[in-house]
């Protein structure tokens, strides 16, 4: 693997929220690198820091948060290195998000159109005609039907889904080559979901971004990813390439997580579950973070947290038992 | 060709549809009857003060001295050679000429429909651009305070509390003291005690607002905050505003009044409403309720009509509070 070819890499990353109860440890060291064109895949449970991850990569955890250690590299630069200025430049241009909820990210008083010019507006300066010109070719791109009239829609005259493709324009406005999309089909029906998936995967190969996919439904990560990330109370517990990952899931959580996924026509009284919960992130246990869940707790566990170990076959996993 | 004129039809109908917010809030507007009276009112209120005075053969200040306290419909006719006192009078009548005092004169002769057109000018000029300047200042601390919040926050609405806090006709009396009353002065002062409610207003407004998910969305599309507070808060954030601002109108052409009722504000021999009724006192009332009355008449007028109009636009702003 050559070194140019990573384009992401986190090192250490430590991101914590400073509260009046405490400071919560959202994420606490966390490594992966995502390499041009890769689309990984995060899962993990609410509350696991997926979100706070891809947060933390563009530098907009708000007031109470920050990332007090580590590195994320982008591309050779250190991206808290960096200033706001510098900052927004990238922002929308080389690494662009989408949201879970479309409809609400768009803003109401604006037609769409506008709303997609502006992201031509800020990054690259582009107004009237051309951007016009620009706006069409993205609606087509992500599908929309009939995109000069849809130009002049508001947002509350679009379907989520529709709302969904206008969000994905808007993130590939400017090319970006890296593509966060956090929980990008959660708040999508079934049907639709399927639609945005495949959107996803063709402009994939169409404009070979890289893609962060973040989620918590183990099918669309199936679906969409190469590489997969299982994160817990804001570690990583598990990485490996996606079929690797199902047929033999390594950690605890992971196999916890697997089997409690619903199985089309296999109807059983009650679904598999972890017991227990997420433990609080403002006072993370000592040893295992997955101790007092996990069905096969040693000693040594509750003790001493286990390091990133390497297995077979490119995955790491954060467990005793290996 | 025939499918082609469908589909412009459609494509008609299509466009329509699409202009729609601001048809909708017409609309609205427009099931609002005293609004709408209002708003025909007003403009006619306003051509007449703004062209009226090139059409009265009296100037602003003109006095004829044979003709004090006049009741309305008085005849004069200009004598032959004082016609009458010009104090700086700028029309001048041959000699013989009938004219009339509509309204009547006031205590030293001067036309009463002429000097409320020209007091019209001065008092709607005031309240108009005290209301502008002071929801435009409101707007830009009530965005930047609710936006940054914070010790910005904290200060910005300290201030304002300590503005509301300052009974505001005893000090501008203190000021008309020390300082020599201009329109303009009288209006920039007046700003600067009325532009606290937009602030809060829009302070308010922008606190539930940047929570929402377009801001972060715009963020991460590397918009910086001046383009998030002004491009995507303040126009989801101004119906409130809108309404403020036409309620404002009214409250800030009553201020103005009874500032210039009790000597501060425009002076004479400068005609705005206010100052109309200026050294008004039970004789007058008694004797020549006229000088009295029809001042006191457009001040109500007006700030009827701002009232209704501020009532049809919150109706047409705020879809959900429906009847």
């Amino acid at each position: 693997m050559a070194q140019s070819d990573v384009l992401l890499k986190l090192k250490g990353v430590k991101t914590y929220f400073f509260t009046d109860e405490g400071t919560v440890h959202a994420v606490d060291g966390l490594d992966f690198q995502v390499r041009r064109g890769e689309t990984l895949g995060i899962v993990g449970e609410s509350g696991c820091g997926k979100s706070v991850t891809s947060m933390s990569i563009l530098r907009l955890l708000g007031k109470t948060g920050k990332v007090i250690e580590g590195e994320i590299m982008f591309d050779g630069e250190n991206l808290l290195d960096l200033s706001e200025e510098e900052m927004r430049k990238i922002r929308g241009n080389r690494i662009s998000m989408i949201f879970q909820q479309p409809t609400t990210c768009l803003n109401p008083v604006f037609r769409i159109g506008e709303q997609i010019i502006e992201a031509l507006q800020i990054h690259q300066g582009l107004s009237g005609e051309e951007a016009n010109k620009r706006t069409i070719e993205l609606l087509t791109l992500v599908g929309l039907p009939d995109p000069v009239r849809r130009m002049r829609s508001f947002p509350h005259e679009i379907s989520g889904g529709q709302a969904q493709r206008v969000m994905i324009a808007m993130a590939l406005a400017c090319n970006p080559e890296l593509l966060i999309a956090d929980e990008p089909t959660t708040a999508l029906d079934v049907t639709i979901q399927a639609q945005i998936l495949d959107l996803m995967r063709e402009l994939r190969e169409k404009v070979n971004t890289a893609i962060i996919l973040i989620t918590h439904d183990l099918g669309v990560v199936a679906e969409m990813a190469e590489n997969v990330m299982v994160m817990y109370a804001g570690r990583a517990v598990e990485y490996a390439p996606v079929h690797a990952l199902f047929e033999a899931p390594k950690h605890p959580y992971t196999q916890g997580l697997i089997a409690s996924t619903p199985v089309l026509g296999n109807v059983r009284d009650e679904l598999e579950t972890i017991p227990g919960q997420v433990p609080s992130l403002l006072n993370p246990p000592a040893g295992c973070r997955f101790a007092s869940r996990c069905a096969h707790r040693m000693d040594q566990c509750t003790q001493e947290e286990p390091p990133l170990i390497k297995l077979e076959g490119d995955r790491l996993v954060r467990c005793w038992l290996y | 060709m025939a499918v082609s004129t469908t589909q412009v039809e459609a494509r008609e109908a299509k466009k329509e549809e699409y202009e729609r917010p601001w048809l909708e809030i017409l609309k609205r507007f427009s099931r609002h009857r005293f609004a709408v009276a209002s708003v025909v009112v007003l403009f006619v209120m306003i051509v007449a003060v703004t062209f009226g005075p090139l059409f009265m053969p009296f100037g602003e200040t003109d006095t004829a001295v044979t003709k004090k306290d006049q009741p309305p419909g008085t005849e004069y006719v200009v004598p032959k050679n004082l016609y009458y006192n010009s104090i700086g009078g700028d029309v001048r009548t041959a000699a013989g000429t009938t004219l009339t005092f509509w309204l009547g004169s006031d205590g030293i002769g001067r036309d009463l429909l002429t000097r409320l057109l020209y007091a019209g000018r001065v008092s709607l000029y005031i309240a108009v651009a005290v209301t502008l300047l002071s929801e435009l200042i409101g707007i830009i601390i009530g965005v930047i305070s609710g936006y940054f919040g914070g010790i910005v926050d904290a200060f910005a609405m300290r201030f304002v509390d300590f503005l509301n806090t300052l009974p505001l006709l005893p000090i501008l009396l203190i000021i008309s003291t020390i300082l020599e009353p201009t329109v303009n002065l009288l209006i920039l002062i007046l700003v600067f005690f009325s532009w606290t409610g937009g602030a809060r207003l829009m302070r308010g407004q922008i606190l539930s607002l940047r929570e929402q998910e377009y801001v972060s969305a715009s963020r991460a599309l590397g918009a910086s905050n001046l383009r998030i507070m002004f491009r995507h808060l303040v126009p989801n954030a101004l119906a409130p505003n809108i309404v403020n601002a036409s309620l404002a109108l009214s409250g800030v052409m009553i201020t103005e009044a009874a500032l210039s009722f009790l000597g501060f504000g425009v002076k004479l021999p400068a005609a705005s409403w206010g100052n109309m009724l200026k050294g008004v006192n039970t004789t007058i009332l008694e004797k020549y309720t006229w000088q009295a009355f029809f001042p006191g008449l457009a001040i109500f007028i007006c700030s009827l009509c701002f009232n209704f109009i501020g009532d049809g636009l919150r109706d047409a702003l705020d879809p959900r509070a429906k009847r």
